[in-house]
């Protein structure tokens, strides 16, 4: 029989305990200190910086220039009709993604419940994830500028004819907002049927007994009991509403004016700011640093209270939730 | 009596109403969706695959279907985009695919294991030792960081590096890799809630310490969870292109490769079916590592567990 540790033994089990501890996450919380918490506030410095190009140097806004950065920001978003029309695609953007939840639940729990070929859309539905996105936006691209196309032309439409899905600008957003809904539908796959697989087996054969349809063991059973992971989705969801960047870096590039003026989205427009044309060490590129840090930040804050609003509403719809 | 009450059920039909129209369309409709989606994303992929064989006339003539004659066929499309996959990296040097590939591999296998060893050890603390004080107070901080949006910008992040001079270095890359606690902390977190302690407190009855009980006994049992989780960070990381090109710019991975192939146009990258080679190549072998480890990769993942 195992013997029970005495009272002192306990004490020094305790003290190693709290050496242990404090030992093996030093260099983590280091880690964290340096690029997370350090990281965030050069983040709101450099919100207040200018690159000079003479001194090869940031140096801060003085006096009454101090919000030069976010002065930027708000006029570029108010009154340049261009870039306020990139902030709604982003959230437009984000927004099929958002539209695309449901479902891909849904086609979770059709693998979950084991339908005629669960296992090879388990599969395919898995691939997305696993190829790169990059390759799947190009594959789309080329699938829809050729292959379509040549289909087109095999059921006898004369290619001059053709849309130009990718290049139009009165086209492209669309088939953006097609590819994003396309590629949003596989959702978290592996995560849905985990969560799912866990669901107590008592409680399905419960809902056989009432006589629970397929759709009443997915509304009444599989989605509260999914409550949680719900709630972390719609959570995450928030974080990228406002610059959602979609599928245009690898489909258009880095170039600037490369993509159809219509489809450019505020997150893309941000990233080409930084690393449009050359590449992340460009030195003209460092004259939009502070704008781009004031950007982000202010999107940063507007977002918390939104974030928050939406963590209450799920606490007060069900406030046994936890992670 | 259990005749007539057979008799009684199959004559009962429930009303119609939309209610019974939605229990029996669901899964069929459900169902249905998936396999135009999956008819979709099979037919792009049988399309990139044929197209990659296919001479560029070939493609000009008959851009959807196999190759028809010998002369049609251009297996040599692969062999033209593993040689185009090159980066410039200065005026006079430039990246071919070998070291493209060492550069893919130092950096999707060392950030995977870092970001995955430093995640399993972080939560291993968390979830087993939260009667601390300050470590409960930690779980807090980690649970509000994950879900604050404020992030650091790109713009940020490069001066970040450039100015500790971990900008365009892997080491630099790993450091920064190392944040324990992520979105793969959670996940590790899930598991390690879901081990008993007993196997410790037996352990620690036998007079084995804190670490050796961590490395010995606990982390040997979530070796699963460890490999499935690496095996998902290697792949996210052997796809990402654009951590190379804004932060590894003399590092360039076959993934930044391959996307920068699209925008090549010279004699021999000009050809669509070159181009799709070239996404095939860096496809090529995550395909085949998860055709390998398709059912550990498979397997129960979850974040945050369920209710109740």
């Amino acid at each position: 029989m195992r013997k029970k540790l005495s009272a002192a033994s306990r004490t020094t089990h305790e003290r190693n305990a709290q050496i242990f501890c404090i030992s093996l996450l030093a260099f983590m919380l280091a880690q964290w200190l340096v690029f997370y918490v350090y990281a965030n506030i050069n983040n709101i410095l450099l919100a207040f910086q200018r690159f000079d190009v003479a001194a090869g140097q940031y140096e801060f806004y003085e006096g009454s220039r101090m919000f030069e950065n976010f002065g930027r920001f708000f006029k570029e978003l108010f009154a340049d009709p261009k870039v306020s029309k990139y902030f709604v695609n982003g959230m437009i953007m984000h927004l099929v993604t958002l539209a695309c939840l449901p479902l891909s639940i849904m086609f979770a729990f059709v693998i979950y419940k084991k339908l005629p070929l669960g296992g090879f859309f388990k599969v395919m539905l898995y691939l997305p994830t696993i190829l790169s996105s990059m390759v799947v936006a190009l594959f789309f691209r080329y699938f829809v500028e050729y292959g379509c196309e040549g289909m087109y032309m095999a059921l006898g439409g004369a290619k001059e004819n053709y849309p130009l899905f990718i290049t139009d600008n009165t086209r492209a957003f669309g088939t953006m907002l097609l590819y994003s809904f396309y590629t949003g539908l596989p959702g978290s796959l592996l995560l849905n049927l985990g969560t799912m697989s866990r669901i107590p087996d008592d409680l399905i054969e419960v809902g056989k007994l009432e006589g629970f349809s397929l759709w009443q063991e997915f509304i009444y059973l599989t989605v509260p009991m999914m409550f949680p992971v719900l709630q972390i989705y719609c959570l995450g969801l928030f974080t990228g509403f406002f610059n959602a960047q979609g599928p245009l870096f690898a489909i258009y590039g880095n170039r600037l004016g490369a993509a159809p003026e219509n489809t450019v989205t505020f997150g893309y427009y941000m990233t080409l700011q930084v690393i449009g044309d050359v590449g992340g060490n460009a030195g003209d590129n460092r004259l939009n640093y502070g704008f781009t840090t004031a950007a982000n930040l202010t999107i940063g804050l507007v977002s918390i209270p939104i974030i928050w609003g939406t963590k209450k509403l799920f606490d007060r719809f069900d406030p046994e939730a936890e992670f | 009596m259990e005749n007539a009450t057979k008799k009684h059920y199959k004559r009962y039909k429930p009303p119609f109403t939309w209610r019974t129209v939605t229990r029996k369309i669901f899964p069929v409709a459900v169902w249905s969706l998936l396999l135009i989606w999956t008819i979709v994303f099979l037919a792009q992929l049988l399309w990139g695959l044929v197209t990659s064989v296919k001479s560029a006339w070939g493609f000009y003539i008959d851009p959807i279907f196999f190759p028809k004659g010998k002369e049609m066929w251009q297996f040599s499309n692969y062999a033209a985009a593993f040689k185009n996959i090159r980066v410039q990296i200065t005026n006079t040097e430039t990246a071919g695919f070998f070291r493209m590939l060492v550069n893919s591999l130092l950096f999707a296998v060392g950030n995977a294991f870092l970001s995955v060893l430093t995640a399993a050890l972080a939560s291993y603390i968390l979830a087993k030792y939260n009667r601390i004080r300050w470590v409960g107070a930690l779980w807090a901080i980690v649970l509000i960081t994950n879900y604050l949006p404020i992030s650091s910008s790109t713009a940020a992040n490069i001066k970040l590096l450039n100015d500790l001079g971990l900008f365009d270095s892997m080491l630099g890359n790993w450091l920064w890799s190392c944040g324990a606690f992520g979105a793969v902390f959670l996940m590790y977190y899930a598991s390690w809630k879901g081990l008993s302690w007993g196997y410790a407190e037996a352990a620690f009855i036998d007079g084995a310490g804190h670490f050796r009980t961590m490395w010995q006994i606990m982390l040997p049992m979530t070796r699963t969870i460890f490999g499935v989780l690496f095996l998902m960070q290697f792949i996210t990381l052997w796809n990402d292109y654009m951590t190379p090109l804004i932060y590894l710019p003399s590092f360039p991975t076959l993934s930044y490769g391959a996307w920068l192939l699209q925008y090549t146009t010279n004699y021999e990258t000009a050809d669509i079916t070159v181009k799709i080679a070239g996404l095939l190549l860096i496809a090529f072998p995550v395909f085949v590592l998860f055709m390998c480890f398709k059912e550990k990769l498979m397997g129960s993942l979850t974040i945050g567990g369920l209710k109740g």
